[in-house]
């Protein structure tokens, strides 16, 4: 526990009065007159009540150590000690009491003989008494009333030491010393303090009204004793003091008692003020927390606002973007077109004089030449019609991106069909087969879906082996949208050309075996990639070939 | 009875050509050369030194002239309640599924891709002739022009 100011008080009051006590002890051990008599002319300490003040001391410091058994012995040596003394002077025995313990008397030494005052017995019959009471953790109030009452009985000395009015005596008893008081005193607030509990702030003791009343009490009682030897109209004047003193003590009490309750009161209504104004603070303080919160809030939704147009701005300035790419890609999809019409349109003028004159030329003059004149003629015709069918062929493919039509809802098999009949001279001419299966509505260009078709069983009549070809075309599911293949039993196509013949004007064959532009299957992929999907071939040669393509689902939006 | 034939081409290789395989049809006819669009609509209007000029019974029209094009010349003729009965035959390098449409939606009556080679070229004279001669029988007509020939795969 840490030592409270009171306790701390207390030990210092009972160490004081323990050196008092041992200058007493040590002025007769050593015959130091000075430290037994402290004024000349007054009485000296005697040893006894020396060494009972240093048992005192030794009590009471045993006390605030926490060492009861040491306060108890020192209670019972100074009440015992006291007790006897009293009895002694009273009886008007010689128990020996006056030499306990030491040099009692010493002739010469003082000019009175020493002895320990009845009324410092008393006194210390008083307080050990409450130093018991203190070490057996009784209720404060009865060691307060006995400490209050050994209080008096040194402080009334005292002050008759200060004033020089002879209160320090009973009668022609021996007088109290002036040390012997003021030590009484320490050791007598040295024991209150013990008592006092708590910091004086929170509340006024309640045994309050018992101090004063014992002190004024004691004051009183002994006030009226040492007046009573007092010359003249001293009886009449002390028997006012002590009528007056009494009933002024319990009026003072009483009216501590009141006050003390008002205090409290106070105190508490204080209390109730002050909880309600932390109360009242706390709530300030937790509304300006909201309000700082709500700031803060603002200031974030604000910030957030400042943020969502700051990203509408970004992306509108983004859309903006995009539409210029757009509009610009448009722009140069056009010229491009632009310039293959008019590419086309002025590169077949000059074509179609080459080959309308030689034409007319063969008509009309091939009798004039010889047969290496007319062979000449006819490649320079053939070459003529061939340029022209490229010329074509790139137009075309050109307008697949440009000129296709919008995606609707096309029935595959409408598509397969259209493109069969388109074929149908050659489809005739080999003597195919072509089986058909269950075919999916798809979301596509119709024209070009068609074309896709017509193009692949085209190829597959084209390619053929000898035997009159069979061509399959199915379809599935697949997780993108619909899986189509046209399969065929032609000649097939070596793996290293699976990449190339999608491209542009790639042909495997000489002209001769198979005539054409190779622009089939490069218009199969465009038209395949406008609608967002993909297209491949497996074959195997001489095994025949399957060209698969797939639409998805949901094609991108018409361009 | 001849029928006089206004051939607006900017080619003269075309218009040579034309007029040889014209050369050869049975067709008795007088054929009119006009080099730009603005020449054929001056001597539709008889403007001009075409002041004197005759009226055309049948246009051949190329779409890719220089100054003003066939599509200007087809609609000016189309929106001209005195021309518009002229029978104009479109005769193009295009062959254009939407050059098609937009012949047809400004009023061509035929509309004829020109070929390479001078056979085909024939061919599609034989083509002119026959749409005159049914024109002849079945006047008036009120359909709109024959499809093109079909592209070559």
């Amino acid at each position: 526990m840490r030592p409270t100011p009171a306790v701390r008080f207390a030990a210092a009051c009972a160490g004081v009065a323990g050196l008092i006590g041992l200058a007493g002890m040590a002025g007769w051990i050593f015959r130091i007159p000075g430290l037994v008599q402290w004024v000349p002319g007054t009485t000296p300490m005697h040893f006894n009540t020396a060494t009972l003040f240093v048992a005192g001391s030794a009590g009471l410091l045993g006390l605030v150590a926490r060492r009861p058994w040491l306060a108890r012995a020192a209670a019972t040596a100074l009440a015992a000690v006291a007790a006897a003394t009293l009895a002694q002077d009273a009886l008007a025995l010689d128990l020996g009491v006056q030499e306990f313990g030491g040099p009692a008397f010493v002739p010469g030494f003082t000019e009175e003989p020493a002895r320990m005052a009845p009324h410092t017995a008393v006194a210390f019959l008083l307080l050990g008494s409450a130093l018991f009471l203190r070490s057996a953790r009784t209720a404060p109030g009865a060691v307060v009333l006995l400490s209050t009452l050994a209080l008096g009985a040194a402080l009334v000395p005292a002050l008759g030491y200060l004033t020089r009015i002879d209160t320090y005596g009973w009668g022609e008893q021996t007088r109290m010393a002036p040390n012997t008081s003021l030590a009484l005193l320490l050791l007598g607030t040295a024991l209150l303090a013990t008592v006092w509990r708590g910091d004086a702030a929170s509340s006024l003791p309640p045994w309050l009204p018992i101090a004063i009343a014992g002190l004024a009490l004691s004051i009183t009682v002994y006030l009226w004793q040492g007046l009573r030897q007092q010359d003249g109209a001293a009886a009449t004047l002390s028997a006012m003091v002590l009528l007056s003193g009494t009933a002024g003590a319990f009026l003072l009490a009483a009216l501590t008692r009141l006050w003390r309750s008002n205090a409290g009161q106070a105190l508490r209504l204080e209390g109730a003020i002050r909880e309600l104004q932390a109360e009242v603070d706390r709530r300030t303080k937790l509304q300006e927390e909201l309000q700082s919160l709500n700031r803060e809030l603002d200031l974030e939704v604000q910030r957030r606002s400042h943020l969502a147009e700051e990203r509408r701005l970004q992306a509108e300035a983004a859309n903006r973007e995009l539409d210029l790419r757009v509009r610009e890609l448009g722009r140069s999809n056009e010229e491009l077109e632009r310039f293959a019409y008019v590419a086309s349109h002025d590169l077949q003028e000059p074509l179609r004089a080459i080959a309308g004159f030689s034409g007319l030329l063969a008509r009309r003059y091939d009798s004039a030449l010889d047969e290496r004149g007319q062979e000449y003629l006819r490649r320079l015709v053939g070459a003529s019609v061939r340029m022209q069918e490229q010329i074509e062929d790139l137009l075309r493919y050109s307008r697949v991106g440009t000129q296709g039509g919008q995606f609707r809802r096309t029935p595959a098999a409408e598509a397969v069909a259209k493109a069969v009949e388109n074929l149908r001279a050659a489809v005739d001419e080999s003597g195919a087969r072509i089986e058909v299966g269950v075919l999916p509505v798809v979301y596509a260009d119709p024209v070009q879906l068609a074309q896709v078709f017509q193009n692949l069983i085209g190829n597959a009549l084209k390619f053929r082996k000898e035997a009159p070809p069979r061509v399959h075309i199915t379809s599935g599911a697949v997780p993108e949208g619909h899986q189509f293949t046209v399969a065929d039993d032609g000649i097939g196509i070596e793996p290293q050309f699976f990449e190339r013949i999608f491209q542009l004007f790639q042909r495997l064959h000489t002209r001769d075996a198979h005539p054409g532009t190779g622009i089939g299957l490069a218009l199969c992929k465009k038209v395949i990639d406008r609608h967002g999907g993909r297209i491949w071939v497996e074959s195997q040669p001489g095994q025949g070939s399957a060209f698969h393509f797939v639409l998805p689902a949901c094609p991108p939006e018409t361009p | 009875m001849t029928v006089r034939i206004l051939l607006v081409e900017d080619g003269p290789d075309d218009v040579a050509l034309t007029r040889e395989a014209f050369s050869e049809s049975r067709l008795p006819h007088e054929l009119l050369v006009a080099r730009d669009g603005i020449e054929a609509l001056d001597f539709l209007h008889r403007r001009g030194e075409f002041a004197e000029a005759p009226r055309p019974d049948l246009i051949l029209l190329d779409l890719n002239l220089p100054r003003k094009d066939g599509w200007e010349v087809l609609a000016e003729l189309k929106a001209e309640p005195e021309l518009q009965g002229i029978p104009v035959v479109i005769l193009t390098t295009s062959r254009s599924e939407a050059d098609y449409r937009r012949a047809a939606r400004l009023g061509a009556d035929l509309y004829l891709a020109k070929p390479v080679d001078f056979e085909h070229f024939l061919d599609v004279l034989a083509q002119v002739e026959r749409f005159w001669s049914e024109r002849l029988t079945r006047q008036p007509r009120a359909d709109g022009p024959h499809p093109p020939p079909a592209a070559r795969c």
